[in-house]
Order: C-alpha cells, then structure tokens, then sequence
C-alpha cells in the first residue's frame, strides 16, 4: 500500500518531463495574455513596439459603459448565446436519443450520423460565405420562396435581404447549423456508455419509453449535458465573432456587432480611427466577466435543478 | 446489442424518421447547392440561383487553384493541422494522466490552473497575446499559430479526458505497478487505450478548429505565402469578382476537409464504444 502513496522515479520524471512544457506554455499563451489584458486595460497605447503606455485609470472602463455600441454588442452576444444554448441542446439531445434509442436501421443511423455532424468540420469562412450568398437579397432562400410561390425571379428586387434585415437571427441560425454536431456526437457517446442493465430494469419496473428516457437516459448522461451546456455559452462568447467577421463585419451599421468582434477592431484594426489596445483590453476583460459570470451560474442553476430531483 | 429496449412504435418513428429527414435536407441542400454554382459564370450566378449551369464550367477551378494559389494555402493549413494535432495529443494526454492518476501536493491546484481559461472567451485574449508574441518577435510565422492552436482548447480537452481518466478503475493501474511497469508504460500501454475514444475526439475537435480558424491567423500572418486556406479564402472572396471562381475555390478547400472527415468519421464510429468495459 505504501508503495502506491510514496512518489516513484518514474512518477516524478513522468510529471517534469511532461508536465512542466504543457504548464509553460499553456501559461504564455492563456494565462499571461490575461494578466498583461488587465494591466492594458488602465493605459491607452496605441499598440506600436516601443511607444511607452500612458496610465490613464479607470477612463477606458468608463469609456466603454458610455458607449452605445458596447451595449448592442452586448445584448446580441446574449441573444446569440441564449438561442443556441436553448436550441442546440434541446436539437443534440433529439438527434442523439434517435440515433441511438430509436430503432432505425444501421444505413440510417449511419447516413445521418455522417451529415448531422457535417456542418461542424465544414471550414467556417465557407460556412459564411455560402450562408451569406443564400440570405442575400438575390440570393437562394428569396427565389425559392418565390418559387414555391409561383412568381418569377426577376421579382426578387422587391424582396428584402434578410442578412442586411436581420442580421442576428441569420447568425443565429447559421451559428446553430454548424454548432450541432459537436454537442450530439458528446451525447451519442454518453448514451452508448450507459449500461443495458438499467434499461432492463427499468423496463421489468414497467417503465415506457418515455420513462426510460426520464429515469435511465437522461439522469445518466447529465454529466455530459452539464458541460455541453457550459460549453455552448463559453464558446459562443468566445468565438462568436468568427462568425460574425466574414458574415456581416458587425453591419448594417453596428446593428449585428458582438463583444469580440467589439475588441478586435480596437485592438488590432485602425476601424475605428487608429488602434486602441487599452480600451480593446478593457473591453475584453468585461466580457471576461460577464462569461465568468455567466458560465459559473449556469452551473450553479443546473446543479441545483439536479438536487432538486433527488 | 441494446436492441431489444429500443423504441419501436411504427408511428413515432416515422415522425422522427420525417425530423430528420427535415434536417438533412438542411445540411446537405448548401453544398449541393455550393457545388452546382461553382460551375456557373457571373451571368448565371445572379440571374437564377436555382438554374443549373449552361455549360460545366471546370476552368472556374483551373483559375481558383492557379490565380487563387490555393495550392500553397492547402499545404500550410496541412502543416499546421498535422503539427498542431501532435502537439495537442501530446499536451492534452500526459496532463490529463497526471491530473487524474498521479497523486500530489499541488494536484488540485493544478487542476484548477487548467480549468480557469475555460471560462476565459479566447478571442478576446487575441490582442494582448499578438502583443505578447511581437514582444519576443515571434509574430508572422506558421509556429506560432502552432503554438496557439494546440492550447487554446487545452482547459476543454484536459476538463474532458481528464474526466474519462478518473473513471478507469484503480485497479488497473496498481495492477500494472505491482507487475513493474514504469510510470510511462502505464500510461501509454494501460490508460491510453482506455481513453483512445475520447482522447481522439479531441485530437479531432482541433484538427477541424485548426482548420477552421482565421481570425487568430489573419492577426499573425501578414505574408500571403504563409496564409493558411481560410485566409486564403477570405481574401479571394473580397477580391474576386467571378463569384462562379470564388465558389470553386470554396469547393475545392472543402475536398480535403471530406476526405479527413470520412477518415475520422469511421474511426470515431468504431472507437466511441470502445470503452464501455472501463465503466463495469
């Protein structure tokens, strides 16, 4: 017994000559940024090598909460955000329970299993750039709407672009498309682990199809939902402006900008006059927050919902 | 073998069945549709986005591949992805194996440390970290994307292996020790066959976040020999006024992302089950 407690050699090289690499760079590149982003955050700097940071305080933040544009930012991150959270984990949960509790055949589950998960390997910029070609004015969702109407093409100048319209609900829904995938695959795998046994017991207890879900399915895959649902707001939070750039670069106007696309053109474009790395940063390090915050209570909800049960 | 407490009325299948059906055509319509208008000239492109094309335009490709020099975008996103997916796998297995398996005193705290940039949006740590890399001169250069690519998802990949880890019985590992493996053996011949699905899946969510990512490369790369595909792509669709040449170039970035796909596809579908004799 002793001998499992006290540190081998190998143990101890094990953890120096791998660990140490990973914990090194994984703190220049995610961790360090961090700390330099909160001290950038209180100068204004222009982001050229050798000019030296003015400290200006609290201006910057100040700056930011005044802005108009930060608050449209903000709220569309959140709209982004609540509808994939809502649509992506209730659509995974569907695709994952029917192919894996729902007897279809092998072919079927095969085929959509492949294309289901398609969109999320497609490259992001062609994702974009088709997406935006269908929502144009001209483009393929306006003429086969005429279609299915029976009216010509040509009437499509009396139609409207619905990228330029709205533009928040086509990023939404693009942002769905190709965000699925991910999340079902993670759940599939979590139902294909859940052991036989329970459903026979369940079923021997009388319980439906509808009770296996309820009492087997899903409290033995809700570790999984857990961190797909964190998932989903951190990493739209995150990389919300991936799509956003190609997609609408925040126009018409600033009508469908978010919080990273916000950042990046003050702190590595000159969009808006010159570059700003201090304002950037303290824009940054709100959102920081505000996912922080976000994310930790989101757990905290679904924790508490889970206890409740019980 | 979990057939017999399948669902199987006819009538809710069959709603399902249409669902999904629904779904696919949702999918898989975009890229027919994307492929059917790569061959189209700029006339046909807006006249009728439904019309097929007059002629089979395959010169649309000749000029995306030769003009477009999609050719070297494709090798440097091959390069990134193959160095990225190594140095990922690397990082990603032996951290989650010491945060999991190897008990000591700053463990927890180390876990910790890994855990917190998960919450931390990592594209708003794109200018402070531009700012830190041209500090040391290490800006327009294929490594450094290397370097970002492969940690950017550490918290969530470590979170997520670490996690399959910890649910391998002990057993396995003490058994292994008292037979006189050493630390790595029990690593690579014990462990990492147990976690193979769930580690891959993460090897594979990078390699397509590799290949996916622009806005962190078109902060980095200012030579266009350097541009990875999606860069590439970026600039030829602002660029090029033939939207028939541009799709063509979209077509012909999307082929070695099916092909890798199919390749995956199959060795997800066979790995993921694979470790339902860890749980018993």
């Amino acid at each position: 017994m002793k001998n499992r407690i006290r540190m081998s050699r190998s143990r101890k090289a094990f953890l120096w000559v791998f660990g140490l690499p990973t914990f090194l760079i994984y703190s220049f590149v995610c961790v360090v940024p961090l700390f330099s982003s909160l001290r950038d955050s209180f100068t204004e700097w222009m982001g050229i090598a050798g000019t030296s940071k003015t400290w200006i305080g609290l201006s910057n933040y100040a700056e930011l909460f005044r802005d108009p544009v930060f608050y449209t930012a903000l709220k569309n991150d959140l709209v982004i955000s609540f509808f994939k959270l809502i649509l992506i984990t209730s659509l995974a949960l569907v695709f994952a329970v029917s192919l894996t509790r729902i007897k279809l055949t092998r072919p079927e589950r095969a085929i959509y299993r492949y294309f289901l998960y398609l969109p999320t390997v497609l490259p992001i910029v062609v994702i974009t750039i088709v997406w935006k070609f269908v929502f144009e004015q001209s483009g393929l969702y306006n003429t086969l709407m005429l279609k299915l109407d029976g009216r010509k093409v040509g009437d499509v100048v009396n139609m409207s672009s619905h990228i330029a319209n709205h533009p928040v609900a086509v990023i939404t829904f693009v942002a769905i498309w190709c965000g699925i995938g991910y999340s079902m695959i993670v759940l599939i795998t979590a139902i294909n682990n859940v052991s036989n046994e329970l459903y026979e017991a369940a079923y021997l207890d009388g319980a439906g199809q509808l009770g296996q879900f309820f009492y087997v399915t899903l409290p033995s895959i809700m570790g999984q939902v857990r961190y797909i649902m964190v998932y989903i707001v951190s990493s739209t939070l995150a990389s919300n402006m991936n799509l956003v750039l190609p997609m609408t670069n925040g126009q018409p106007g600033n009508a469908s900008t978010v919080m990273g696309l916000y950042v990046y053109k003050y702190g590595l474009t000159a969009d808006n006059g010159v570059s700003r790395v201090g304002y950037a940063n303290a824009a940054a390090v709100v959102l920081m927050l505000i996912s922080f915050i976000l994310c930790y209570s989101l757990n905290r909800l679904i924790n508490r919902g889970e206890e409740k049960k019980l | 073998m979990n057939e017999t407490y399948r669902f199987s009325g006819s009538y809710f299948k069959w709603i399902v069945r249409l669902f999904l059906l629904i779904c696919l055509v949702l999918v898989v319509f975009p890229i027919l549709w994307l492929v059917m208008s790569s061959f189209k000239n700029q006339m046909e492109f807006l006249a009728d986005p439904m019309a097929t094309p007059s002629v089979w335009r395959f010169a649309n490709y000749v000029t995306a591949w030769k003009e477009m020099h999609l050719s070297v975008y494709l090798l440097n996103s091959l390069f990134l992805v193959v160095a990225t997916a190594a140095l990922h796998f690397l990082m990603v297995s032996t951290t989650s194996y010491i945060l999991a398996k190897i008990p000591f005193k700053l463990n927890k705290g180390l876990e910790l440390y890994y855990f917190f940039a998960m919450m931390i949006p990592a594209v708003l740590m794109l200018t402070p970290l531009y700012f830190l890399f041209d500090s040391v001169g290490f800006t327009d250069s294929l490594g450094a994307l290397v370097l970002i690519y492969a940690s950017v998802s550490l918290p969530t990949s470590i979170f997520l292996v670490t996690g399959f880890m910890r649910n391998i019985n002990n057993a396995f590992t003490e058994a292994a020790f008292i037979d006189g493996a050493n630390e790595f053996q029990i690593f690579w011949s014990v462990i990492l066959p147990l976690v193979k699905p769930v580690l891959f899946f993460s090897v594979i969510g990078n390699i397509m976040g590799t290949w996916n990512e622009y806005t962190t490369a078109l902060t980095f790369i200012s030579t266009p020999e350097k541009y990875p595909v999606s860069i590439g792509l970026h600039f030829m669709e602002t660029s090029v006024g033939d939207k028939g040449v541009v799709f063509a170039g979209l077509v012909i970035a999307l082929v070695p992302v099916l092909v890798i796909y199919g390749l995956f596809q199959k060795q997800i579908q066979n790995g993921v089950s694979a470790d339902e004799g860890v749980k018993g």
